[in-house]
């Protein structure tokens, strides 16, 4: 009993951590051409490459910007890409998954049929690839990962769908002469919302972490537009003469991702204690 | 039984029909013309339209996706642009190194994260399994990208101990910093239903009731927590498999590492489309294979699955 | 594959490290086992060297990369080559002469022989020429012939003439040009002019890029895709090594591979990468650096408004400061350029910096032009980090005289297909030598007959500079040539139709192992014939 009433305990304790950061991370992003010393973009050649310090918490860059700045301003790019493409995801996935779900018969094949073949994918695969052909670009990358992770979202809403469709209340609702979209609107999404909150912050540190290797490949948001990825692969070439190049923005990437997935199990334990969130489940 | 696995196996056709298409038409709306990567400086038009036409590009779109479809039907991936070499040898060659890699991180991931999930159950030092569960929290949280950096930044540029990248003909000392940076989200995710499964048993009944017939405490881990609390290893190892393939691509590029993922990402990188094309077929469909095979195992492990399995 | 010599010398596994190295080596037994088996010890002696990218072919009519021409030229002939200083020297030809119209080119060959022991002659020089220039073999290399006489309608389709190649013995070759050609010998030196054995094309067939029979000093052992091509000594050669048995050529795309396998003393010769420069400078006394031919700049559309007013592109000239970003960016490798010409190939008329930074100036210029707010353009890129980095800098300083540069990145393909049609305003590119000879600087990036693709992708035009230009081709002359060469670029420096850069410096360390090295002036110079090992060698 003892060893229980820690773990709950011990649950609570980082979930509230990881809002913390997560709202500093936010904060300071939002907030980062207001904070920052000197525009994330400005170029003085005359302080490249200089090693944290005082003035530069971070260092500079070889261009001679400071790194926090651009690690500021990166988080913008990254944790909007993030939320902009677990949207579209959500957005796909509510409307294929509800389709699926309450209508049924053929519409439900050709729906999980398209879901099998998106998981047939592993997910960066499919990713690299499709960032491979379309225009670079932010927009392109979070229209890639919301399409991506659409299918993980679709099977948990039509499986929920399908379990609320016969419940008592909303078949005496039918009865009772309720159309399908207030059907569907009033009595069966609001039953779905708990485990989609759950999945989608849990994804979104997924996604943040794809946009960030998308990036890094060089596939993603290109330089000068600052993102984490793009920074950690840019400072490769300087691992051995300016290692805060790279230490920097992955620290803050790996800070960001872990307090969303501190989030993300808090509120599951919350929300919905009985629920498995398994790694295909996010799809990323 | 039987019935389960063929209804698995005819499901099969159209997802694999699907990827297919998928991968053909990603290839066929790629932009800018891949021809002209194949020339060099100094060219003329004639020149491009011969290539055009030696590459069957001049074809119109359908005749070229049933060529596509009926070579596939025959193994038959093309040949790279570049190169002119056939992608199915090329694919032969590098990918025994993915799964040394992956098969490498595999067992790391395995051994190492009920090694650590079992001390941090453990009891005796309760700091070690604090500190192993805030470890493993980490280890799903950084991008590998990132670890395979410091792991570089550590070992290879601070400490000279191991080789940054590369593969060394194959020498195991290049074989070690890929791997554990391929395994660490694997072996944390491990450690942690190793702990859980190690705590929820070691309160069940039956271990109990062990205890209490006077079994002496190794036997009783050995004998009943342990078998009971890594059935859902087997499970993660089975679900992790998209991750090492999708891993090995970030693994490989950084670690200079060279299989199948890096062979995708430089043709990407030279839009060589026959390469790209062949190379993520052959993973999406290695892909659905050990999906199948892991779902079909749970059938075997546990008839519930099999009246579940066909309603997704 | 020289596992032996892989592991590191002994002074550097330090107690700990090996422990966890031993224990590491019974973790890995199992997987060990699906590992490739390495050769052992006993290697001979051998020279090992890194590509950072694989070649896609060693045939010399489909090599159009550094790669695959330089390693096609180690295993293939030239009748006549360059050596490390970029003079012309015999290859398979003993001696050549030219008529007095500059026209018939009869060269006597050296009883070579082919790497299968089989003699060369003149008809397989007949017979690789006539290859590169079948419109069956699609080689995008065809031009480097375009010269000889009906060539360029037997590539568009008409019956081979064979009195334009003539063998008349087995050691003598005559060939005839449509007209007088300048740099023709410096034509047959490059790498899709290299002379392969009739008998195994034809038995290999398309498999001939990755099984090539040359009668070059190096032939080819074996080519394990994505790790090492190892290429042996030719026996059969004339000029053979005496002391280095065989070349290993990994692939390492990596720099810090690079670097590491060079510091661990598992590569003889390291191309240090421009972020290392100054560490180098002072970790290596023995750097060895040399002046590239190879031009970096910011090409300017010149068909497009406002670009098309010469004031707008000088303005550009002015406004980067390029001195600093070599300094900064580029760690002091490379040398600002005036004019597009690398003046080991053709002297500076003195005294003509026309564009020092100079923001005032600029703002002045485009100013009078009609600009004093600036503009914004588009500069394009392929997907290049360093470049990436170059152009950041180039947009600082644009946007100090009000003209907003946005970056535009392309793959290759995608950024060849723009730019060679004219659609960006300016693109980020560099150009790097076919051949000694100003020629190659001038005719392809500024003559009028060549926008798009031909090689002139700034569109520029300039009825003056073409007329020098014909003129300076036919002349057999050389210091006639030379002056017509300067006047030309004197006259595109005035233009401006780039944004002139600079001209890489490469920098090279080598391993303690070797002596006679040195950096050729142009990379299919390089053939590895002087070098030796000094006694230190840690076999």
């Amino acid at each position: 009993m003892r060893g229980r009433g820690r773990a709950v305990f011990f649950r609570r304790i980082p979930a509230l951590a990881g809002l913390s950061i997560l709202a500093l991370v936010i904060i300071l992003s939002l907030l980062s051409p207001l904070l920052s010393t000197a525009p994330p973009e400005e170029i003085d050649l005359d302080r490249s490459l200089q090693p944290p310090s005082r003035e530069h918490p971070f260092g500079t860059d070889p261009f001679g910007r400071d790194v926090l700045s651009r690690v500021m301003a990166g988080g913008r790019v990254s944790l909007g890409v993030g939320f902009m493409a677990r949207t579209i995801s959500l957005l796909i996935g509510l409307l294929l998954g509800t389709l699926a779900g309450y209508v049924g018969g053929r519409v439900d094949s050709v729906i999980m049929r398209l879901a099998d073949i998106t998981f047939a994918f592993p997910t960066l695969l499919l990713l690299i690839a499709i960032m491979a052909v379309v225009s670079p670009g932010v927009v392109s990358l979070f229209v890639a990962l919301g399409v991506v992770g659409w299918a993980a979202l679709a099977r948990l809403v039509r499986a929920q769908v399908m379990a609320v469709r016969e419940r008592d209340y909303v078949r005496a609702a039918r009865a009772s002469g309720a159309g399908h979209l207030k059907l569907i609107t009033r009595y069966i999404l609001p039953q779905c919302l708990s485990p989609l909150v759950v999945v989608y912050t849990l994804g979104l540190g997924m996604t943040i972490m794809a946009e960030a290797s998308i990036s890094f490949l060089g596939l993603g948001v290109r330089p000068p537009a600052p993102s984490w990825g793009a920074m950690i692969s840019g400072g490769i070439a300087f691992m051995r003469t300016a290692p805060w190049l790279t230490l920097f923005p992955g620290l803050v990437l790996t800070v960001t991702v872990c307090s969303l997935n501190l989030v993300g199990d808090g509120l599951r334990d919350a929300l919905d204690p009985r629920m498995v969130v398994g790694k295909r489940d996010l799809s990323l | 039984m039987i019935k389960f696995v063929l209804r698995r196996i005819i499901l099969l056709v159209p997802i694999l029909l699907g990827v297919v298409t998928v991968t053909f038409i990603l290839m066929y709306v790629i932009p800018g013309d891949p021809v002209l990567a194949l020339v060099g400086e100094r060219y003329d038009e004639e020149t491009l339209e011969a290539k055009r036409r030696e590459l069957g590009l001049d074809q119109p779109l359908f005749k070229q996706y049933l060529g596509y479809l009926g070579r596939v039907s025959r193994m038959d991936l093309g040949r790279s642009f570049i190169t002119g070499r056939p992608v199915t040898e090329s694919i032969a060659e590098r990918f025994p190194r993915t799964l040394t890699l992956a098969l490498s991180a595999m067992l790391l991931a395995v051994s190492g994260g009920i090694l650590a999930g079992a001390l941090a159950a453990w009891g005796r030092f309760p700091w070690l399994g604090r500190s192993m569960m805030t470890l493993s929290l980490v280890g799903v949280s950084i991008p590998v990208f990132w670890l395979g950096l410091l792991l570089i930044f550590l070992f290879s540029i601070k400490l000279s101990l191991l080789p940054p990248s590369g593969y060394g003909g194959g020498s195991w000392r290049y074989l070690i910093l890929p791997a554990i940076t391929l395994s660490f989200a694997s072996l944390a995710t491990i450690a942690r239903v190793t702990r859980s499964g190690f705590l929820d048993t070691g309160g069940e009944d039956f271990v109990r009731t062990a205890r209490a017939k006077g079994l002496g405490e190794s036997k009783v881990l050995g004998k009943h927590i342990l078998r009971n609390a890594l059935i859902p290893v087997v499970t993660i190892v089975g679900t992790d498999f998209g991750s090492y393939l999708s891993g090995s691509v970030l693994t490989e590029s950084i670690f200079g590492w060279p299989g199948l993922g890096r062979f995708i990402v430089q043709a990407i990188l030279k839009r060589d489309f026959p390469v790209i094309q062949g190379s993520i077929l052959f993973m999406a469909v290695l892909f659905v294979i050990v999906n199948l095979l892991v779902d079909l195992s749970y059938g075997i492990i546990d008839p519930r699955v099999r009246r579940m399995g066909g309603a997704s | 594959m020289g596992g032996e010599s892989l592991a590191p010398p002994p002074g550097r596994r330090s107690g700990v490290g090996g422990a966890v190295i031993d224990f590491w080596r019974s973790f890995f037994l199992l997987t060990g086992c699906l590992l490739p088996a390495c050769t052992g010890s006993g290697d001979p002696p051998l020279l090992r060297l890194a590509l950072q990218t694989e070649p896609a072919t060693l045939d010399p009519v489909a090599a159009v990369d550094f790669s695959s021409g330089t390693l096609s030229s180690l295993i293939h002939s030239n009748l006549v080559r360059f050596d490390a200083a970029g003079r012309i020297v015999p290859d398979l030809a003993r001696e050549w002469s030219i008529s007095e119209d500059g026209r018939r080119y009869r060269f006597s060959l050296f009883p070579a022989r082919f790497a299968n022991g089989r003699r060369v002659t003149a008809r397989d020089v007949v017979f690789s020429f006539r290859r590169l220039l079948d419109p069956a073999t699609v080689s995008p290399r065809w031009w480097v012939l375009e010269p000889v006489k009906s060539a360029a309608s037997f590539h568009a389709g008409s019956p081979f003439s064979d009195d334009s190649m003539l063998a008349l013995d087995d050691s003598t070759l005559v060939i005839t040009l449509e007209g007088p050609t300048a740099h023709f010998l410096s034509l047959l030196s490059m790498p899709a002019a290299g002379v392969v054995c009739a008998e195994e094309v034809r038995e290999r067939g398309a498999d001939y890029g990755r099984r090539p029979c040359g009668s070059g000093p190096w032939k080819l052992s074996f080519w394990h895709a994505g790790e090492e091509i190892r290429l042996e000594k030719n026996s059969h050669c004339r000029e053979i090594n005496a002391s280095v048995e065989g070349i290993s050529f990994r692939i390492l795309p990596e720099s810090m591979t690079r670097i590491a396998e060079f510091e661990v003393g598992n590569l003889d010769i390291l191309e240090v990468p421009g972020a290392e420069i100054n560490h180098w400078r002072t970790a290596a006394p023995g750097l060895l650096q040399a002046e590239e031919l190879r031009v970096v700049y910011i090409g300017l559309n010149n068909r497009k408004p406002p670009l098309d007013d010469p004031r707008v592109r000088r303005a550009l000239n002015l406004a980067v400061d390029v001195e600093t970003i070599i300094a900064r960016i580029l760690f002091g490798a490379g040398r600002r350029s005036r004019g597009p010409v690398p003046p080991a190939l053709l002297p500076w008329p003195t005294g003509t910096d026309l564009y020092p930074y100079d923001p005032e100036e600029a703002r002045r210029l485009l100013s009078e032009a009609g600009f004093p707010h600036g503009f914004s353009m588009e500069i394009w890129q392929r997907e290049n980090p360093e470049a990436g980095r170059i152009l950041e800098s180039v947009q600082g300083y644009l946007a100090r005289v009000g003209i907003e540069v946005k970056i535009v990145t392309r793959e290759w393909g995608a950024f060849k297909q723009a730019v060679d049609r004219g659609t960006p305003d300016a693109f980020y590119l560099d150009w790097f030598a076919d051949y000694p000879d100003a020629e190659n600087f001038l005719q392809p990036l500024f003559h009028s007959s060549n926008r798009g693709g031909g090689g002139n992708r700034s569109g520029y035009a300039n009825s003056r500079v073409d007329s020098l230009l014909e003129e300076a081709a036919a002349q057999v002359n050389a210091g006639t040539r030379t002056r017509l060469y300067q006047r030309a670029e004197e006259l595109i420096y005035r233009d401006a139709p780039w944004i002139f850069l600079w001209f890489p410096i490469r920098y090279e360390v080598v391993s303690e192992r070797i002596t006679g090295y040195r950096i050729p002036l142009i990379f299919n110079g390089r053939r590895f014939l002087e070098v030796s090992f000094s006694g230190r060698s840690d076999h």
